[in-house]
C-alpha cells in the first residue's frame, strides 16, 4: 500500500465558541442556584429569607415550625424538582436521538402513559388494601414496588415503539403512532378505574395531576438512586448516542451494535421516565422541550455536553413550573402538569416555527 | 494489480431478500467478483437491478442468501462490528437529519471503530480528520451546521467522514444522485484522485453512465436478470454489454459516442460531413428531427459544414443544387421546407 501523509491542518477554531459556552455554562448554573434559593424561600407560609438561608445551611432558626417546613417540605421538593428537571430532560434527549424524532419525549410517545398504566395496575388491582397514600406509606419497599412496576410499564409502551419505528420511516407518523399507543394504555386504565372504588379512583386522579410535594424524605433516597442509575446508563452511552444522530444504518456501518445500544437506551430512559412517573405524576413538556432549549443555547449535539446541558437547563424550568405553581403570595398550589404545559407547549409551537422543515432537522 | 491481494473478495455470493423462512427471493448472483486497491468501480444497473442490495450486503449491513464475502481475506462472517467498521466504510443515501450538527464533529465520527468508550479524540485522530478535511475541500464549512450546507457540499463532508474512518475500501450508494452536474463532475474527479493517491478502493453505484465511463476503473454492470457483467468500461462498450442491460424500445446505445440516443434514426437517410463540434451537435440536431445518420455519402441527402470566414456555413445538397445556412435552426427549417416542396 501506498505511504499515506496526513498534511497536518490548523485545528479548527471550535475554540473560539467555547468562551461564550462557558458564559452560557456559568450563566446557567447561577440561574439554577438562585431558582433554587427562590423555590426554598417562597411558598404559602412567609418566611424571611435571611431565615431560609440559614436554616439551608445549617444553622437552624429559632422558629420550629419554619425549619420543619424547611427540612421536610420545601427542601424535598426542591430536590425532587431537580431530579425530575434531569431525569426528563435526559430522557427526551435520548428519545429524540433514538427516534432522530425532534417532537419526541416521554409524554409525547405515550411512554409516560405506559408509566401510568404500570402505576394504575398496582394502585388500582390491589383492591382495598392499597390506595396512593398507603402505597406511599409503605415506604421503602412500596415505593420500589410502584417504581419497577412504572418503569416496566415504561418500557413495555418503548419497546412496542421502537418494533413499530423499524418498519415506519415518516417522524410524523411515528407521532401519530406514538399518541395513539398513548390512547391506547389511557383507554386500558380507564377500563380499569370504571371497576374500581371511588376512594381508588380519587387517588388516582390525583395522582395523574402531578405533584413534586408528595415526595417524602425516605422516597427521595429511592427516587435519587433511581436518577443516578439512569443518568451513568445515559452517560456511558454518550458514544452511541452520537453514531446514532447519522441514522441507524451509518451507526452500524461505523461499528456500532445497535440493537444493544437501543436497548440501553430504552433501559435508561425507561428508568428515567418511570420512577418519576411513579411519585410525581405523568409531567408533560419538560422532555420535549428541554432538549431544544439545551441544543439553542449551547449550539451542539455533542451528548457529552449536551446530557449535562439538559440536566441544568431542565432543573432551571423545572424549579421555575416549581414556583409559578405555589402561586407566591398565595395559599394554593396548581398542579405541576398544568404549568409544565403552560410553560413547555409554547416551546414545543416554537420549534416547529423555527424550523420550517420539521422533518429535516432537529 | 491483478499480482495484489484483493481488499474484497466474493465467491457465488447470491443477495436478495428472504421475506420469511422458507422463501428465498433472489435478487443477483451467483456473483465472483474482485476489488483491488487504487481501484475506482462504478456499479451500473437499470432501477430495481438490485444495485442497493449489493451494496450493502457487501458491506455486512444486510445478509446474504448464500456464498462467501472476504474482506483482506477474511470473511465477514467473522468480523466483529467494530473490525469491520475497520476495513470498510460507506456513504449512503439516507440524509443526515441533525442540523445541528457541524461538520467537524460529524467528520470526527468517523473515528468512531477506534476510539474509547467515551470517544475522545487522540492527537492522531485530529491528525486523520483534518487529513480527510483537506482531501475532501471541505475547510471552508468547517464550523458550519449540517443544515447550513447544499447537497453538493453534505455529499463531500459524507465522504469526509467516510475517510476518516480510514478504511481501505469505501461503499458509495448512489453519491451523484442529488447533485447537479458540476458537482457531479468534481465529485467523480475526486473520488479518482483519492483512489490513485490513497490506493483506498472505491465502489459506487451510479446512473450517470457517462461519468463512469470516463473515471472508472472497472465496471460492474447489473443485468435486470442479477447476472454481472465486469470489466474495464471501454470493453464493455465494445462488446455490446451496455447494449445488453439498457436494452429498452425507444432508445439504443451508440458505441460511437458512448450515450444513449433517444431517437430511433428510422426517417430519410442523411450523410453529413466535416468534423468538429458542429459536426457532432448538427447530427444530433438532425436526430431530433426524425432523420437516420448514414455514414455513406450515396445518402438520399447530404449536408457539408465548411467554416468561412471564422463563421460555419451548412450547405445542402439536392438534386444538383445547393442552399446555405448560418445556424441549425435555419438549417432546419430549410430542410423542413424543402420536405414540403417534395411531398407537393
Amino acid at each position: 500500500m501506498a505511504v499515506k501523509t496526513y498534511p497536518v491542518l490548523e485545528e479548527p477554531e471550535v475554540v473560539s465558541a467555547y468562551p461564550v459556552r462557558k458564559l452560557v455554562l456559568g450563566g446557567l448554573l447561577l440561574l439554577v442556584v438562585i431558582l433554587f434559593m427562590l423555590d426554598v424561600a417562597l411558598g404559602s407560609i412567609a418566611i424571611p429569607p435571611k431565615e431560609v438561608a440559614r436554616i439551608i445551611l445549617g444553622q437552624g432558626s429559632d422558629n420550629a415550625a419554619w425549619v420543619y417546613i424547611i427540612q421536610k417540605i420545601r427542601l424535598p421538593k426542591a430536590i425532587t424538582a431537580v431530579l425530575v428537571g434531569c431525569g426528563l430532560s435526559v430522557g427526551g434527549l435520548q428519545m429524540q436521538t433514538l427516534f432522530r424524532n425532534p417532537l419526541a419525549g416521554p409524554s409525547v410517545l405515550g411512554i409516560t402513559s405506559g408509566a401510568s398504566l404500570g402505576v394504575a395496575v398496582v394502585m388500582l388491582s390491589a383492591g382495598s388494601i392499597t390506595s396512593l397514600h398507603t402505597v406511599r406509606e409503605l415506604g421503602l419497599t412500596g415505593s420500589w414496588l410502584i417504581i419497577v412496576a412504572s418503569t416496566l410499564g415504561a418500557a413495555l409502551v418503548m419497546l412496542l415503539i421502537v418494533a413499530i419505528s423499524a418498519r415506519l420511516r415518516d417522524n410524523v407518523i411515528m407521532l401519530i403512532v406514538g399518541v395513539m399507543i398513548g390512547n391506547i394504555t389511557i383507554s386500558l386504565i380507564s377500563i380499569w378505574q370504571y371497576f374500581s372504588a371511588p376512594e381508588q379512583i380519587k387517588d388516582y386522579l390525583m395522582w395523574t395531576f402531578g405533584s413534586l410535594g408528595g415526595v417524602t424524605e425516605s422516597h427521595l433516597y429511592v427516587l435519587a438512586s433511581a436518577m443516578l442509575l439512569g443518568l451513568a446508563i445515559s452517560f456511558s452511552a454518550t458514544k452511541l448516542l452520537d453514531a446514532l444522530l447519522l441514522g441507524e444504518n451509518y451507526a452500524r456501518s461505523m461499528g456500532l451494535t445497535v440493537g444493544r445500544a437501543r436497548l440501553l437506551i430504552i433501559a435508561s430512559t425507561s428508568i428515567l421516565a418511570g420512577s418519576i412517573t411513579a411519585f410525581c405524576g405523568p409531567i408533560g413538556f419538560i422532555g420535549i422541550a428541554v432538549p431544544h432549549l439545551a441544543q439553542s443555547l449551547f449550539h451542539t449535539s455533542n451528548h457529552r455536553t449536551l446530557i449535562p446541558c439538559c440536566c441544568l437547563t431542565g432543573t432551571a424550568l423545572m424549579l421555575f413550573c416549581d414556583i409559578l405553581s405555589q402561586m407566591p403570595g398565595s395559599q394554593s398550589v396548581l398542579p405541576i402538569n398544568v404549568i409544565t404545559a403552560l410553560v413547555g407547549s409554547p416551546v414545543v409551537i416554537w420549534i416547529i416555527m423555527s424550523r420550517n422543515n420539521l422533518r429535516a432537522s432537529f | 494489480m491483478s499480482g495484489a491481494l484483493p481488499i474484497l473478495h466474493t465467491q457465488n455470493l447470491r443477495v436478495g431478500y428472504r421475506p420469511n423462512t422458507r422463501q428465498e427471493k433472489t435478487v443477483a448472483g451467483p456473483l465472483t467478483l474482485n476489488i483491488f486497491p487504487g481501484q475506482l468501480i462504478c456499479l451500473l444497473g437499470p432501477n430495481g437491478a438490485g444495485k442497493s442490495t449489493l451494496l450493502r450486503t457487501l458491506a455486512g449491513l444486510q445478509p446474504m442468501l448464500s456464498g462467501r464475502v472476504k474482506i483482506e481475506n477474511t470473511s465477514i462472517a467473522a468480523l466483529k462490528p467494530t473490525q469491520m467498521a475497520r476495513k470498510l466504510s460507506m456513504v449512503l443515501t439516507d440524509r443526515v437529519q441533525t442540523g445541528n450538527l457541524d461538520v467537524y464533529s460529524l467528520v470526527s465520527l468517523g473515528r468512531y471503530p477506534y476510539t474509547g468508550w467515551l470517544g475522545t479524540l487522540s492527537a492522531a485522530d485530529k491528525k486523520i480528520i483534518n487529513w480527510a478535511i483537506t482531501a475532501t475541500q471541505t475547510q471552508a464549512f468547517v464550523h458550519r451546521k449540517m443544515d447550513q450546507l447544499s447537497d453538493g457540499e453534505s455529499q463531500k463532508v459524507m465522504l469526509a467522514r467516510a475517510l476518516a474512518q480510514d478504511t481501505p475500501l469505501i461503499i458509495m450508494d448512489e453519491p451523484t444522485a442529488h447533485l447537479d452536474l458540476p458537482n457531479r463532475i468534481e465529485l467523480m474527479r475526486l473520488l479518482h484522485q483519492l483512489a490513485r493517491q490513497t490506493n483506498k478502493a472505491i465502489l459506487l453505484s451510479t446512473h450517470e453512465l457517462d461519468l463512469a465511463l470516463q473515471a472508472g476503473d472497472q465496471v460492474w454492470l447489473l443485468h435486470q436478470d442479477g447476472q454481472l457483467s465486469q470489466g474495464v468500461p471501454e470493453d464493455l462498450v465494445l462488446n455490446g454489454s451496455f447494449e445488453k442491460v439498457f436494452d429498452k424500445a425507444g432508445f439504443n446505445f451508440d458505441k460511437t459516442t458512448g450515450t444513449f440516443n433517444i431517437h430511433q434514426g428510422q426517417g430519410t437517410k442523411i450523410y453529413v460531413t466535416g468534423d468538429g463540434a458542429a459536426a457532432f451537435w448538427s447530427r444530433r440536431a438532425l436526430q431530433r428531427e426524425g432523420y437516420s445518420i448514414s455514414n455513406e455519402s450515396q445518402a438520399e441527402k447530404t449536408i457539408t459544414i465548411r467554416k468561412q470566414d471564422k463563421a460555419v456555413v451548412w450547405r445542402v445538397a439536392l438534386e444538383g443544387r445547393h442552399q446555405d445556412f448560418n445556424t441549425i435552426s435555419e438549417l432546419l427549417t430549410g430542410l423542413r421546407e424543402q420536405n414540403k416542396k417534395i411531398k407537393k
